[in-house]
């Protein structure tokens, strides 16, 4: 757009209050945040300079490399799984079927309980004394299949990112939004030409909603990335580090007094944040 | 350009609006020479002393009106309040008066530098306040740096109801003997006790710290993890995972606890701020089924029999001050805190146990369960501190998911000691 | 079933009429299960706020013997419910319409027009977006002293405002893109300036992306608990999120008052988005942007 002196004016104006927002709550934090990353530092006393020793330290650290790997099965069980979902739901919910709006509005509610809350009732779904997901089990005939779900090192994962993933209520307002405001038109001109409605919301659809559905992997994703109360409050990261993620991981070092080897982690965090933004937009920019 | 500046102003006078809503009570004037002190207390809310130490403090502010007024900030919560005193020190600002656990747990407070050095005011007066040997958990290199305050004592609470079913009228004296009543149990259907491995796996870890008490001896802390004692107590707090319920591993607190009250299990390992559940939690007739006992001896162990795990649960440590009036202040306040008759107070209310030396009188209404803690722990031979706070914050930290490791069979109890002592050395 | 859009929409369908049948019956399925999977939780939330702990304890999933009134009462008791429910409201609102607003003036002219740097400068601030906000608690502590506003809800709304700055960029940077840029530009040959285009035509088209971005705005807000704690001192000035935190204690905590408390804090949330969700609508049908 063209740029007239007012305009320029207009476009600092605009830029400026972010930039401050910007400049004190996430540059400033972050330099303080890197230069105490390469340091020994338990937060009380003075800082000590120790170069790369964090870094070595956190790279040598099984429980660390198990979180990551975590860290990565939640964010492709956000992005591939719960959006896809949320996707899904939004298409069934743009045919409008009996009673859509009250669906549409529930389907929401499980995003304004707190997470705490949340966890505790799933913790006691999973549980192998009074859990309803054995008493199911078992009213089907299947009590070899009964388990203490979050306490087996094989079940305790899945159980953790697999509940979540079916609370998809954000994700599908936003896409149910993009696809209310696709033109009937589209619709009728594909079904005169033949296409069934699968065909329709394949061809149509999907590629309409591309910029929504974006918007939601990334932020599924980021929520994949910091994910940490349903973590802390359902296992704790256990048994056996097993469910450990970063930001858990972060919080226990700032509670033994390692805020260099803590802060050393938020930099693998950022960074691993950074490769999944430009690999997204990278990869829907290529689909242009 | 009209349209967007008028739009900028009503932003503005909203924004402005607000602020005054906003601001609250910063900048609240203060009467000129008044010394306020900041305590941030977890003892609020819910907490068992929060009443009276309500009433404690607004008796202080009362007494000292104009002069001195301790300024509360009410975080219930441990967690978040063990984070916000951490994060106020490394951001520069110590509160005035803090709570801290002690130990592990309270050295890098030491080590800081930022503490107020009590010394010079710890005089006999107020040493004589304290138990006997209390006063090593505040010093640091010569140094008085804390108030020892909450004390805890965490023996073995049993269903005593449960346990005649096994045929038991005592408990056991021996951990040859305990286990013989776990297997009677088990027979009968009865799952012997709580186990748990989640959060700090709190119940547990204090069973391993027994049962180290039990075949170390005392000193068992002192000799680092070489000590064979460390593996023998792994291999023991194994095999009590197979007297447990199915959801030990990965349980937390409130489940242990939950399988007690309802009688699920028999055993429960806890201290005296769990006396208040067991009366308003339990079931019919709960309480009076309800018995303390010293957790077993080890045949051929160095602990002995009656031994007791105790420590000092809370310290009150107090920033270091510039301001010679306000540091007076604080002492003064910390002095009020441990006068006995406030402390008994205390005590008596919440049912929690101190430091301080009180009088029980006669007609005092003492708690039967309480009663029996200060009775078996004043006749043991020896009271020694639990794991957690005898070993560094990574190792308790660390400790949870060795345990589950061990207890899954993926760590053998060699490996569970090695994985310890690997984080304690580095 | 009443003559539906989809119907009129799918009419010309060549499928026959039973793989639609059985479409439908899947689909009713689906929306079944997540029907129930929502509703469950907050189904067992209630109850458990309506029992004794001991009851909660002994057994989650059944119903109190005696429905229990006075775990509502204690919420508003213990916790001073009314005042931390009134701060709550002033911050999240102040710090949603405060973000929003920021955001949406950032994103135009991120989305319409070219300058230096943009695209670096537009990725290191998205990038923020996967920043792990409470690991920034000492320098936005420090910060918020050298403020002067420690211990104040204004604390509180600068905070939320800029911790969730690059998500609402991100979102109404996407939405104003896809407002076509026809509109702007005839609003231009008629004379209209940066600031009345922007007014005007970006602000109300992009209502759905406002709205969205509000939306996560307020609920971050509203549930936000960390810094609620770290960046206060004194009750007045504090959130629902730390009043439900009173429940728990070092050694006890009570469950259903907790829970009580957490029924209440979530029916504004409803409510707000029950409306706030008409307006999403609204804002997409009013025609506009199908073009």
């Amino acid at each position: 757009m063209k740029k007239t002196i007012s305009s320029k004016i207009g476009m600092v104006l605009f830029l400026l209050p972010a930039g401050l927002f910007f400049i004190s709550f996430f540059v400033y934090p972050l330099v303080f945040i890197i230069i105490t990353s390469f340091t020994s530092w338990d937060g009380l006393s003075q800082p000590v300079f120790n170069s790369w020793n964090n870094y070595r330290f956190v790279l040598s650290d099984p429980t660390f490399k198990l979180s990551i790997q975590n860290n990565i099965g939640w964010i492709l069980a956000g992005g591939f799984l719960q959006v896809p979902l949320a996707v899904l739901v939004a298409i069934l919910l743009a045919r409008k079927p009996k009673g859509w709006k009250f669906l549409r509005t529930v389907y929401y509610f499980p995003n304004v309980i707190s997470i705490v809350a949340m966890s505790m009732l799933w913790m006691a779904v999973f549980n192998s004394e009074y859990g309803i997901l054995n008493g199911l089990l078992k009213a089907v005939g299947l009590e070899g299949l009964q388990q203490n779900w979050l306490g087996n090192y094989f079940t305790a994962y899945p159980a953790v990112v697999l509940f979540g993933v079916f609370y998809i209520g954000y994700f599908m307002i936003i896409i149910l939004a993009e696809i209310s405001s696709i033109p009937e038109t589209y619709y009728e001109a594909a079904s005169i030409d033949g296409a069934s409605r699968l065909q329709q919301e394949l061809h149509i659809t999907l590629p309409l909603i591309r910029g929504s559905t974006l918007t939601c992997m990334t932020i599924a994703m980021v929520y994949g990335l910091r994910q940490f109360e349903q973590t802390y409050v359902m296992t704790n990261g256990g048994p056996a580090n097993r469910t450990m993620v970063l930001v858990l991981y972060l919080f226990k070092k700032i509670n033994d007094f390692q805020y260099g080897v803590a802060n050393t982690s938020a930099v693998f965090l950022l960074m691993i944040g950074v490769i999944i933004i430009v690999g997204l937009r990278r990869l829907f920019r290529a689909k242009d | 350009m009209k349209r967007f500046l008028s739009l900028m102003l009503l932003v503005f006078v909203v924004c402005s609006a607000m602020a005054v809503g906003i601001f609250g009570n910063a900048g609240r004037a203060v009467a000129d020479n008044q010394t306020i002190i900041n305590f941030p207390s977890i003892w609020v809310g819910k907490d068992s002393k929060a009443v009276v130490m309500n009433e404690l403090i607004t008796k202080f502010n009362q007494e000292n009106a104009g002069k001195i007024k301790v300024v509360v900030e009410e975080i219930a919560d441990y967690d978040a309040y063990e984070e916000k005193v951490k994060v106020s020190i490394a951001a520069g600002q110590v509160p005035d008066l803090f709570i801290t656990k002690a130990g592990a747990k309270a050295e890098p407070f030491y080590k800081s530098g930022k503490l107020m050095d009590l010394s010079k005011y710890m005089d006999s007066a107020w040493q004589d306040r304290f138990v006997p040997g209390v006063m090593s958990s505040a010093t640091y290199q010569g140094r008085i740096l804390a108030v020892p305050y909450e004390f805890g004592v965490t023996p073995v609470l049993y269903n005593s109801k449960l346990l005649e079913k096994a045929g038991y009228t005592e408990f056991p004296e021996t951990y040859q003997d305990f286990f013989v009543m776990c297997d009677k149990m088990e027979a009968l259907g009865i799952t012997p006790m709580s186990q748990m491995t989640g959060a700090n796996a709190w119940t547990s870890m204090l069973w391993y710290s027994q049962l180290l008490a039990a075949i170390g001896g005392p000193d068992i802390y002192e000799r680092g993890f070489d000590d064979p004692a460390y593996l023998e107590a792994a291999k023991l707090i194994k095999k009590m995972f197979d007297y447990t319920t199915s959801d030990a591993v990965g349980a937390t607190a409130t489940v242990a606890a939950g399988h007690f009250l309802n009688e699920r299990t028999a055993m429960l390992m806890n201290g005296p701020w769990f006396i208040g559940r067991i009366k308003s939690e339990g079931g019919n007739n709960f309480y009076q089924n309800i018995k303390v006992a010293p957790a077993p001896a080890y045949q051929g162990g160095k602990g002995e029999k009656g031994g007791y795990l105790g420590f000092v649960q809370a310290l009150l440590v107090a920033a270091k001050q510039s301001d010679h009036n306000k540091e007076e202040a604080v002492v003064k306040f910390l002095k009020y805190l441990t006068e006995a008759e406030n402390v008994k107070k205390l005590s008596m209310s919440s049912g929690a146990l101190f430091v301080i030396k009180t009088e029980i009188n006669p007609g005092d209404n003492v708690e039967p369960l309480q009663g029996a803690m200060i009775n078996q722990s004043s006749k043991a031979p020896y009271i020694v501190p639990h794991f957690n706070m005898s070993v560094k914050p990574a190792v308790a930290t660390e400790f949870p998911q060795a345990l589950s490791a061990l207890v899954l069979g993926i760590k053998t109890p060699e490996e569970f000691i090695a994985t310890l002592k690997a984080i304690d050395t580095r | 079933m009443p003559k539906l859009l989809f119907e009129k929409r799918f009419s010309n369908s060549l499928e026959p009429g039973r793989s639609k049948f059985f479409g439908s019956i899947i689909m009713w399925v689906v929306l079944a299960f997540f029907l129930f999977y929502t509703v469950a939780p907050m189904v067992w939330l209630l109850i458990s706020s309506l029992k004794t702990n001991a009851e909660l304890i002994a057994s989650p999933f059944s119903l109190p013997e005696k429905m229990q009134f006075t775990n509502y009462t204690n919420a508003f008791q213990v916790s001073g419910l009314n005042r931390l429910f009134l701060n709550s409201m002033v911050v999240s609102l102040s710090a949603t319409i405060l973000n929003v607003l920021i955001a949406a003036m950032a994103a135009y002219v991120i989305a319409r027009f070219n300058f230096k740097f943009k695209e670096v400068i537009f990725t290191i601030i998205i990038a923020g977006i996967m920043v792990p906000i409470s690991s920034l608690m000492v320098p936005i502590f420090t910060l918020i002293k050298t403020l002067g506003v420690y211990n104040t809800r204004l604390a509180l709304i600068l905070t939320y405002t800029g911790v969730s700055l690059p998500l609402s960029l991100f979102i109404i940077r996407g939405f104003i893109n896809n407002i076509p840029v026809e509109l702007e530009e005839a609003a231009i040959i008629d004379g209209c300036g940066f600031y009345s285009r922007f007014f005007k035509i970006i602000f109300p088209l992009a209502k759905p992306g406002l709205i969205t971005a509000a939306t996560f705005q307020f609920l971050y807000s509203w549930n936000e608990f960390v810094y609620a704690m770290l960046l206060t001192s004194s009750n007045s000035v504090r959130t629902m999120q730390v009043g439900i935190r009173f429940f728990s204690n070092q050694f006890t905590t009570d469950y259903t008052s907790m829970y009580a408390a957490i029924v209440i804090s979530i029916i504004p949330s409803i409510i707000g988005y029950i409306l706030f969700q008409e307006q999403i609508i609204s804002g997409l049908t009013s025609g506009a942007i199908k073009g």
